[in-house]
């Protein structure tokens, strides 16, 4: 057991607990200390002040020229108390009557004054700086005065009308204080005979004693109310700032304008309007008619925010509402008789809204319908504590609880609202995360699918060049091997031709192996290479071989591939040359031209023997020509032959410098080859 | 006087050519042979030929060992390497080994008296690609050398090629022979062939500062 207390609180400290459980230490004192405020006054002493339970009253009637307006109130509070025709009546406090459903606006009312006496006795120890007071609940139905021993000593007319939401607090003058005296002290309540009076609990001492419960009092019943309507009006116009923003969002709206009913239903407990009589009527005309669409306001905003489609019910809601507001207007008669009615027909509508919103709420079990019929019921409750309440049906040393009501409706509406925002946030949130790793995959994905890409024409360049080399070294020395094999076995092969024939080998395989010597795109030096591999060779054959090797701009094209494609031609060339010229001397050159000042650049590498040349028309199929054209259509370079009889022959091949020339000579490469001292196109 | 020439070869055909050739030649004399590279290092114990012959590609080891070796224990003896195709990887690395020249397998018996007196002579054969790759290794080497470093100051500026020099092996690159070289420079075949050789030395001084072998090591050298 012990251990395991140890645990939970070690958990709930290391698991960041410590700073719920400061809290909560923390809480409790302060909360004490709030209590201790409010409800525990300074004084170590006990109260010496009086509870009158019991107290003597007379009901004196008002002669009939009393006029139930100020002027008729100040008369009435000047008379001074005369008891001498006075009958009282021990009652005990609170003493209320309760207000008829009917009660007209006549001004002239038969009136009367509720008087009500008791006596205290002063104790010895008071002295004139602590004075005394009167603290009551309320009193309801308009003025009250206080009279001590004859004496009109303290009065009040505000509100007095209607006053309900102030406590009675009155002072006696110092002067009174004398230790020791009997006081003979009455308060006097004027009221309408139709209309009833109430009178809350009072309390009688030291004004200092007293004064906290008033303070109290105070607080729930004015200062709360008033703070809370301020900031439910701010918070409304927040909502309605908002809706502008935002007008597809119509639940701003409806909070807005549910906090604007809630704002003007709270008037009443901040402002009165006795002075007017038609100020007095239309003000209480629109309190009352607010609290009706503060209902209204609140269900449509409970059926939109959980879009719940009620149209009937809430059609019927606006109807009520809006016949509610016409009928009551302080336009015709008979709409104060019928106050007590408006709200008891309101009641068995709302009853019947309440139902279905619990319905809804049992039906889907979701925490928003919950405390949307949770906020509404309190509303509903009370409203009907207030009704009960204002009506006197019940004592009257409570406080107002709707203004209560009608906060809680807003700040539920508000947190729901909230919550909407929250989890949107938090979706928001989610798909950003779930969208960047989406994201983050295709990136990946699409890189591996490029590297794959890349890595497959890497692969598919190396096969090609494979293939060729392949392609060429099976062409060139897998046939001679090949045939010289056959010659060999059926005996027809003669030693030095053998000889012959593995040297020409020996020289295609030297001349792939050139190819594939990395020459960073220089040319002079593949040709300088297949030079000093094979001049000797020619020279013993009898050619001279004159060299002229200019310097040249590195060729950006000339690749492995490219290169074997050179060395084959000019090999081939030379054999033609070496087989069919009957040349003596042969000139190599390679040089750099251009075919006109501006035009692009070539090399120009051009053999010419000078043997006995042939005629450019007669069938040349036999020296290899059309494979040498492949080749060099290959490279994108161009071949021009010029040969006449007897007098030698001059190949004469333009290689480009950048890749442009070789793309433009695709491009060309239609034109017909005939031979001849034109120039000859691939 | 007759050139003594000792060949470290493990192919016997070749050995029989060239034994063929040397005693077909009236100023050579068969020196040493040996067919492998334990057996070659041995033939260093005996006194110092003029020319020594020698195979990369021998069994138990690749023949550059051998080359260094001769470098320390036969100073005046000239080595030329014996390559198939003249490839140019292990011929430079021959060369940066110390080595003078090199000679083709399947050169023409009657060529290869002559080039052993060539290279007895003072001169090196050079083919087009080991002149570019010179030329790059030794322009590289000096974008690389240290600004002004007192150790290694002198080697660094007598590594640099002379302009004479340079263009030797550039026209080599482009595939003149030694003759046309010569013609267009103006100067004898012989000249050119000294040329060829001091780029040689300078390639093998080089290679024992050890800057060049980084370089190339590194693969910077190789295009």
């Amino acid at each position: 057991m012990k251990r395991n207390a140890l645990a939970w609180f070690s958990t709930k400290l290391l698991g960041g607990g410590l700073l719920r459980v400061g809290l909560w230490l923390l809480a409790l004192p302060a909360t004490l200390a709030i209590v201790f405020m409010f409800a525990w006054p300074e004084q170590p002493e006990p109260p010496t002040y009086l509870r009158l339970d019991t107290v003597d009253r007379w009901i004196e009637p008002l002669p009939g020229d009393t006029t139930y307006d100020l002027s008729g109130f100040k008369a009435a509070m000047a008379r001074s108390a005369d008891f001498s025709q006075a009958r009282w009546v021990s009652i005990r406090l609170p003493d209320f009557l309760e207000l008829p459903t009917q009660f007209s606006a006549k001004l002239t009312e038969p009136m009367a004054m509720a008087w009500f006496r008791f006596s205290y006795t002063v104790p010895p120890d008071a002295r004139k700086e602590e004075p005394l007071a009167l603290y009551g609940s309320r009193i309801m139905g308009g003025a009250y005065s206080l009279w001590v021993n004859g004496e009109l000593v303290a009065a009040k007319l505000d509100d007095w009308r209607m006053q309900w939401s102030y406590p009675v607090f009155l002072q006696l003058p110092p002067h009174l204080i004398k230790p020791g005296q009997e006081l003979e002290v009455a308060l006097a309540v004027p009221y309408r005979l139709s209309q009833g009076y109430s009178v809350g609990s009072l309390y009688f001492g030291k004004a200092h004693e007293l004064r906290p419960s008033r303070d109290i009092r105070t607080f729930f019943q004015r200062t709360l109310p008033t703070v809370g309507m301020v900031l439910v009006g701010l918070m409304g116009a927040l909502s309605f700032l908002m809706w502008l923003r935002r007008r597809v969002d119509m639940e701003h709206l409806w909070l807005a304008l549910l906090s604007v009913a809630v704002v003007v239903c709270n008037l009443q407990y901040t402002h009165e309007f006795s002075v007017n009589d038609a100020q007095s009527a239309w003000f209480s005309y629109i309190v009352d008619a607010a609290v009706s669409w503060l209902f209204l306001l609140f269900v449509v905003f409970a059926f939109r925010f959980n879009k719940q489609q009620f149209q009937k019910t809430e059609l019927l809601l606006v109807v009520f509402t809006v016949t509610n507001t016409l009928l009551t207007m302080p336009l015709w008669d008979w709409q104060v008789n019928g106050m007590r009615l408006q709200h008891y027909l309101t009641v068995v509508l709302y009853l019947y809204i309440l139902g279905l919103m619990t319905w809804l709420a049992v039906t889907h079990r979701r925490f928003e319908h919950w405390m949307l019929c949770f906020a509404i019921w309190t509303l509903f409750c009370a409203g009907l504590f207030d009704i009960t309440y204002m009506s006197s049906q019940i004592t009257p040393d409570g406080i107002w609880v709707f203004p209560y009501g009608a906060f809680l409706v807003f700040i539920v509406a508000g947190l729901l609202l909230q919550r909407r925002y929250v989890d949107a946030l938090n979706q928001i949130e989610r798909s950003n995360i779930h969208l960047s790793r989406t994201l983050k995959a295709r990136e990946d994905e699409l890189m591996a699918k490029q590297a794959q890409l890349v890595h497959a024409q890497r692969q598919q360049t190396l096969l090609m060049e494979r293939e060729r080399l392949v392609q060429d070294i099976h062409d060139g020395i897998g046939s001679s091997l090949m045939n010289s094999m056959v010659s060999l076995r059926d005996g027809k092969l003669s030693p030095e031709r053998a000889a012959n024939l593995l040297r020409e080998c020996l020289d295609d395989l030297k001349i792939v192996i050139e190819s594939l010597e990395p020459i960073a795109h220089d040319l002079s030096s593949l040709l300088g290479a297949l030079r000093y591999r094979f001049g000797d060779r020619l020279e013993a054959a009898g050619l001279t071989l004159v060299w002229q090797m200019d310097d040249l701009p590195p060729l950006a094209w000339l690749d492995a591939p490219q290169a074997l494609d050179i060395l084959r031609v000019v090999q081939e060339i030379v054999s033609n040359t070496l087989k069919h010229a009957r040349a003596t001397e042969v000139a190599i050159s390679v040089t750099v031209g251009a075919a006109a000042p501006d035009a692009a650049p070539f090399v120009l590498l051009s053999l010419k023997d000078n043997g006995k040349g042939f005629d450019p028309h007669a069938n040349t199929s036999g020296r290899g020509l059309k494979h040498i054209r492949a080749r060099l259509h290959r490279i994108g370079a161009a071949l021009t032959l010029v040969a006449r009889q007897g007098q030698g022959v001059c190949y004469e091949i333009r290689l480009p410098i950048t890749q442009g020339f070789e793309d433009d000579a695709r491009v060309r490469g239609n034109a017909s080859p005939a031979l001849g001292t034109s120039s000859i196109l691939n | 006087m007759t050139i003594s020439v000792a060949i470290v070869e493990d192919d016997p055909g070749f050995r029989d050519t060239f034994c063929t050739v040397v005693r077909g030649a009236d100023d050579m004399c068969l020196h040493s042979m040996a067919d492998d590279l334990p057996s070659g290092l041995e033939l260093l114990n005996l006194s110092a030929a003029d020319v020594l012959l020698v195979d990369l590609g021998l069994p138990s080891g690749s023949g550059i060992k051998l080359i260094e070796q001769a470098q320390v224990r036969w100073p005046q003896c000239d080595v030329m390497v014996i390559s198939v195709f003249g490839d140019k990887r292990n011929v430079l690395s021959a060369i940066r080994a110390g080595a003078a020249g090199y000679l083709l397998k399947d050169t023409p018996t009657d060529q290869l008296a002559e080039q052993i007196r060539v290279v007895h002579r003072g001169g090196s054969a050079i083919t087009p690609v080991i002149a570019r790759q010179m030329l790059n290794l030794l322009a590289k080497q000096v974008e690389a050398a240290p600004s002004g470093g007192a150790s290694g100051g002198d080697k660094w500026a007598s590594a640099v090629l002379t302009r004479q020099e340079q263009q030797v092996l550039v026209l080599a690159n482009k595939g003149y022979k030694y003759e046309e070289v010569g013609r267009i420079m103006g100067i004898s075949r012989h000249t050119v062939m000294t040329y060829v050789k001091r780029c040689y030395r300078k390639l093998h001084v080089n290679s024992k500062t050890g800057a060049i072998y980084e370089a190339q090591r590194l693969g910077v050298v190789f295009d």
